[in-house]
């Protein structure tokens, strides 16, 4: 069955069974994009250094392979099959399914890499050696939690909404692969800024300004855990804000009038909850960098 | 037939594209070049020049190729005269090679050169490459590369054995190394799918 064929069959007449339909089509396209078991693959492969053959003994040591295999080709997967049905406007405009149900069932198909993010989070909890108590740094049991959930299940359900949203709005081709590169240069930029300067609070407003960022480092001469401040949980929050806020303006693409006041307020609602989190995460958790020794000698740096 | 055929043959080049990636890849390499010797810095060189891949993979997109293809003009010729378009990502890599330099000295304006060029033909074979089966071979050539030099320093296999840029930590195999072989390569696959394509009718 095509997607041209999926979007003119009026499966069911109730909205909900009729997304629910065309999310099971796109989560299909989803899987059989060749971009996905490529990252798949790498993403094994990169586990397998990581946590298997060299037991992974602290929990700051992922060096952004999860975020990159299932975050950044997330964003290629869903810029590219948002792009894929432009041929096919002047069809779909027709069908039954309305832009916002068929944006509706493509932010859906995010749910796919969201589960192999969830899987990730799972097998890194379970295989994790930590070297000893110390390689957690200041960091209790539900902020490790949240700052793994951030770092690997978060970004896998973000990267393709930020894809679908940029797509929905930016009609070349060749913006991927500059919103792929800005959005690890801005990554990697910020958290290299907030590491360069530890004491600066607008450092680390800006390392917090990102879709991604960590809150333990570890220094190998002299071996110890750096905790960054800033609060995971809210981070989190910051996070799934920001993928709510991708889904709104997905949806606000070609919206009929009606539809348009409401997405205006969802959008308005989830844009102050995500500033909300953001300073909440800024202002939340440790006040400055912590650094804590395997002897358990506890300092600021 | 005018004196500079090329140039007419240019006019099908998606410039917007090529100027935009270019573009973008000059404001990264600003970004890197601002950051100096720091360890950061080398970072957004190397995405800068995967971007210039990207730029240099668009040139070969040909929309009109039903109609293109089955001219008298052969894809030797075609493919020749969009390889005048990859002078503006190597004159913009060659501005970043010199601005680079300009601010470490310690890194050798050779082997940036040697870089830029090697990433701007790696994303010409790409496009090459696929252009067999697509007339526009820009999107999903440019995504491949793109990620894949993007992605290559996260995974300690690659990042160990090779240095992807120089400046990067240093490696097995040497940037100068690494980016000969791919030129050399790149140059084979262009060469090998240009003339494949020549040989058949409506390629």
């Amino acid at each position: 069955m095509t997607i041209t064929e999926v979007y003119l069959d009026p499966v069911a007449t109730r909205p909900v069974a009729r997304l629910a339909a065309l999310a099971r089509f796109e989560m299909r396209r989803y899987v059989r994009h060749p971009m996905f078991p490529l990252g798949i693959g790498l993403l094994a492969l990169g586990c397998y250094y990581l946590v298997l053959r060299d037991p992974l003994t602290d929990p700051g040591g992922l060096f952004g392979v999860p975020a990159f295999f299932l975050g950044v080709f997330g964003v290629a997967i869903g810029f590219r099959l948002t792009h894929s049905t432009r041929g096919a406007d002047e069809v779909l405009d027709v069908a039954p399914a309305s832009p916002q149900l068929r944006t509706g069932a493509l932010c859906l198909a995010a749910l796919v890499p969201f589960a192999l993010g969830a899987l990730t989070l799972a097998a890194i909890l379970i295989f994790l050696r930590p070297a000893g108590p110390w390689a957690y740094g200041m960091l209790g049991p539900s902020d490790r939690f949240a700052m793994l959930a951030g770092e690997v299940a978060a970004v896998a359900l973000g990267g393709p909404l930020l894809g679908i949203a940029v797509a929905r709005w930016v009609r070349f081709a060749w913006a991927l692969p500059l919103l792929v590169v800005l959005a690890s240069v801005w990554v990697i930029l910020v958290n290299g800024v907030a590491a360069t300067y530890p004491h600066s609070f607008a450092a680390e407003l800006l390392r917090l300004l990102t879709p991604d960022t960590y809150f333990l480092t570890l220094d190998q001469q002299p071996r110890q855990m750096e905790t960054l401040p800033g609060s995971p949980w809210f981070f989190l929050g910051w996070q799934l804000c920001l993928c709510a806020l991708a889904v709104t303006v997905a949806l606000l693409r070609d919206a009929a009038p009606q539809r348009r006041r409401p997405l205006h307020v969802t959008l308005a609602a989830v844009g102050l909850a995500a500033v909300a989190m953001y300073l909440l995460a800024a202002t939340g958790g440790l006040g400055h960098t912590v650094v804590t020794r395997p002897d358990g000698t506890v300092i600021p740096l | 037939m005018t004196a500079w055929p090329a140039l007419v043959l240019l006019r099908a080049v998606t410039w917007p594209a090529v100027l935009g990636l270019t573009a973008g890849a000059a404001l990264v390499g600003a970004v890197g070049v601002a950051l100096g010797p720091a360890s950061t810095g080398s970072a957004p060189l190397a995405t800068a020049g995967a971007l210039l891949a990207a730029a240099a993979a668009f040139t070969m997109d040909e929309p009109s190729a039903p109609i293109v293809d089955i001219t008298p003009t052969s894809p030797v010729r075609r493919t020749a005269a969009r390889a005048y378009a990859l002078s503006i990502p190597i004159l913009a890599g060659a501005l970043l090679a010199i601005a680079v330099h300009t601010r470490d000295p310690a890194l050798s304006p050779t082997a940036l050169a040697v870089a830029v060029l090697g990433n701007t033909l790696l994303g010409f074979a790409a496009a090459c490459a696929t252009r067999r089966r697509l007339a526009q071979p820009g999107g999903p050539a440019a995504t491949a590369i793109t990620v894949t030099l993007v992605a290559a320093p996260l995974l300690n296999p690659i990042a160990r054995r090779v240095q992807l840029f120089p400046g990067s930590p240093p490696a097995t195999l040497s940037s100068n190394t690494w980016w000969t072989l791919a030129t050399a390569s790149s140059l084979l696959t262009i060469a090998v799918s240009t003339y494949v394509r020549a040989g058949k009718p409506y390629a």
